[in-house]
C-alpha cells in the first residue's frame, strides 16, 4: 500500500489526490506526540501506475506530504528513485502472481 | 482496556474500538476511518515510558544515581529514535549500532528483577505508571470528542484563553523569585493565547480535560466524594512525568529528521546550521510550552479548583532537573548527529543497498518479528 501523509490543513492537497485516485482510502490521524496528520492509502496496481507517477512527480518534494510505502519514506529518495521502488514492486508481484497461476 | 471502552461509550455516542499493539509507530494513536474510530494503545510507548519511570525512581530515591540514570535514559531514548526513524532506515540502523556500541548491558526492557526492588524506590513508579494511563487515555479520547463535538472545543478554547488571560494579567507569577523563568512562562503564555486554537489550545485543552477527568475517575473508583490531597499531588506528578517523557522524545525526532533532511539539501556546515536552527528553536520551543507552560498553567488552576495548600512537581528538584537537561543536551549533540547522518548516507550509497531489507533488520534487533518470519 502507498501512503500519502499530508498535513491536516493541506485540504487542496487531499482533495487533488482523492479526486485523482478514486480508489484511494482516508484516514486521519491524531497521535500522543501532536503529529496529526491524514492518510491517503492507495492501492498499488498496475492499472493506476500513470495516475500514481504523476501524483508522486507533484508533490514528493513538497513539505507537507510525505509518501511512505511499506513504511520507508520514498519521497525523499527522490522522484526517480521512488517510481523505480514501485515499479519493481508492482513487477515482483506480477511474476508472483504468474507463478501461482502455472502451479 | 474495559474500563475505557466503557468511558467512551458513556461520553460519546459513537463507534470507539480499543485495539492494544505494539508497532515502530510508538505513540498511541486515534485513527478514524469511514466514520469509525479506534484507539491503537500502543505497548511500545508504555514500555518506554515504564522503562524511563523506573530510572526516574532511582533517581527521586538517590540523587547519586544521577550518572547512572543519563546512560540509562539515553538508551531508551536511541531504542525509541531508532524505531520512530524507521521510515529513514539507513539513519535508524546507525542510532541502533551506535546504541549497541554504546549501551549494549542494558536491558531494552523493564526486568523482573529490577521491580523487586520497587519497595526501594516508593510509590513514585506505581503510582507514575497507574495514572499516566488514564492520562493518556483522556488526553487522545478528547481530541476524538472535539473532533465530534466543535462547539465544545471552542468553548474549552475559550475558557482555557480567559483564564491564561487572568494568568497573565494577575500576580501568579510573582512569587517566582527567578526573573529568567518568570520572563520564559510569560512569554510562554503569550504564545499559548495567540495560538492558532487548532493546535496548541486544544493540546492544552486536551490535556486540562484529562487531569479534570483522571480525578473525577480516581474519585469514582475510590467511591468518595473528594479527592485527597496526596492523590492529587500523584495525578499531577504523573502528568508531569509523561509531558516530560513524551516532550523529549517528540522533540528529539523532529530535531533529528530535520537535520538529515536539510543535510540533503544544502552544500555548507553553516548553511546547514542556518537552515535548520529555527526548526530546533521551534521544536524546543514547543517541548517547553508542553513540558512546562501548559503544566504549570494547570497545576495553578487544580491548586485553586480542589483547594490545595500548593503544589510542587517531583520534577522541580535541581538535581532532577539537570539530569533531564543532561539526557536532552546529549541526545541532540550535533557533532553525534552529523556522523550518524553522514554514515547513514554513505549506507545509502552503497550498491547493494535495500531500505526495506534493512529496515527488516532495524525491526529484528528491536524484538520485532517481520513479515518474512
Amino acid at each position: 500500500m502507498l501512503i500519502f501523509e499530508i498535513l491536516p490543513d493541506a485540504t487542496d492537497i487531499k482533495d487533488d489526490i482523492l479526486s485523482s485516485i478514486p480508489e484511494s482510502e482516508v484516514v486521519s490521524v491524531d497521535s500522543l506526540d501532536g503529529n496529526d496528520l491524514i492518510q491517503i492509502l492507495v492501492p498499488l496496481a498496475a492499472v493506476i501506475m500513470p495516475v500514481i507517477s504523476q501524483i508522486v512527480q507533484k508533490y514528493f518534494d513538497n513539505s507537507c506530504v510525505t509518501i511512505k510505502f511499506d513504511g520507508i519514506e520514498i519521497s525523499a529518495l527522490g522522484y526517480e528513485k521512488a517510481m523505480k521502488i514501485l515499479k519493481e514492486v508492482l513487477a515482483q508481484r506480477g511474476a508472483a502472481k504468474n507463478n501461482d497461476t502455472s502451479n | 482496556m474495559a474500563l475505557f471502552s466503557a468511558v467512551a461509550n458513556q461520553t460519546m455516542d459513537c463507534q470507539l474500538t480499543i485495539q492494544q499493539i505494539k508497532s515502530a509507530s510508538v505513540f498511541p494513536e486515534m485513527v478514524s476511518a469511514h466514520g469509525k474510530h479506534t484507539l491503537y494503545w500502543d505497548l511500545q510507548y508504555w514500555e518506554f515510558f515504564q522503562r524511563f519511570l523506573l530510572e526516574l525512581s532511582y533517581l527521586l530515591e538517590n540523587s547519586a544515581y544521577g550518572d547512572r540514570f543519563t546512560e540509562r535514559v539515553l538508551a531508551i531514548c536511541y531504542d525509541y529514535l531508532s524505531l520512530k526513524l524507521l521510515h529513514i532506515p539507513e539513519l535508524a540502523y546507525c542510532i541502533q549500532v551506535n546504541r549497541e556500541r554504546k549501551f549494549s548491558a542494558q536491558d531494552k526492557t523493564v526486568a523482573a528483577a529490577s521491580l523487586g526492588t520497587l519497595e526501594l524506590i516508593g510509590s513514585n513508579y506505581e503510582s507514575g505508571v497507574y495514572y499516566s494511563r488514564f492520562l493518556v487515555f483522556y488526553h487522545e479520547f478528547f481530541h476524538l470528542y472535539y473532533k465530534l463535538n466543535p462547539t465544545a472545543k471552542v468553548e474549552d478554547s475559550k475558557r482555557l484563553n480567559k483564564l491564561a488571560e487572568l494568568y497573565c494579567g494577575g500576580d501568579w507569577l510573582t512569587d517566582l523569585a527567578n526573573d529568567e523563568m518568570s520572563s520564559l512562562l510569560m512569554e510562554g503564555f503569550q504564545t499559548l493565547l495567540h495560538s492558532e486554537p487548532d493546535k496548541l489550545l486544544e493540546e492544552a485543552s486536551c490535556d486540562y480535560r484529562a487531569l479534570i477527568e483522571t480525578i473525577s475517575m480516581q474519585r469514582k473508583l475510590t467511591n468518595k466524594d473528594q479527592i485527597f490531597a496526596h492523590e492529587l499531588q500523584e495525578i499531577h506528578d504523573a502528568f508531569h512525568m509523561n509531558q516530560t517523557f513524551l516532550s523529549y522524545l517528540t522533540n528529539i525526532s523532529s530535531c533529528w529528521e530535520i537535520l538529515y533532511k536539510t543535510y540533503q539539501r544544502v552544500d555548507s556546515y553553516e548553511e546547514l546550521l542556518q537552515r535548520s536552527q529555527p526548526y530546533f528553536d521551534k521544536a524546543a520551543h514547543m517541548a517547553i510550552i508542553r513540558n512546562s507552560i501548559i503544566p504549570d498553567f494547570l497545576d495553578k488552576l487544580n491548586i485553586k479548583k480542589y483547594d490545595m495548600p500548593s503544589y510542587i512537581s517531583i520534577l522541580d528538584k535541581p538535581y532532577i532537573k539537570a539530569a533531564i537537561h543532561k539526557v536532552g543536551d546529549q541526545m541532540v549533540d550535533l557533532d553525534f548527529m552529523l556522523y550518524a547522518i553522514e554514515e547513514s548516507i554513505r549506507l545509502s550509497r552503497l550498491p547493494h543497498y535495500d531500505p526495506f531489507e534493512l529496515k527488516n533488520i532495524v525491526l529484528r534487533n528491536a524484538g520485532y518479528r517481520t513479515a518474512a518470519e
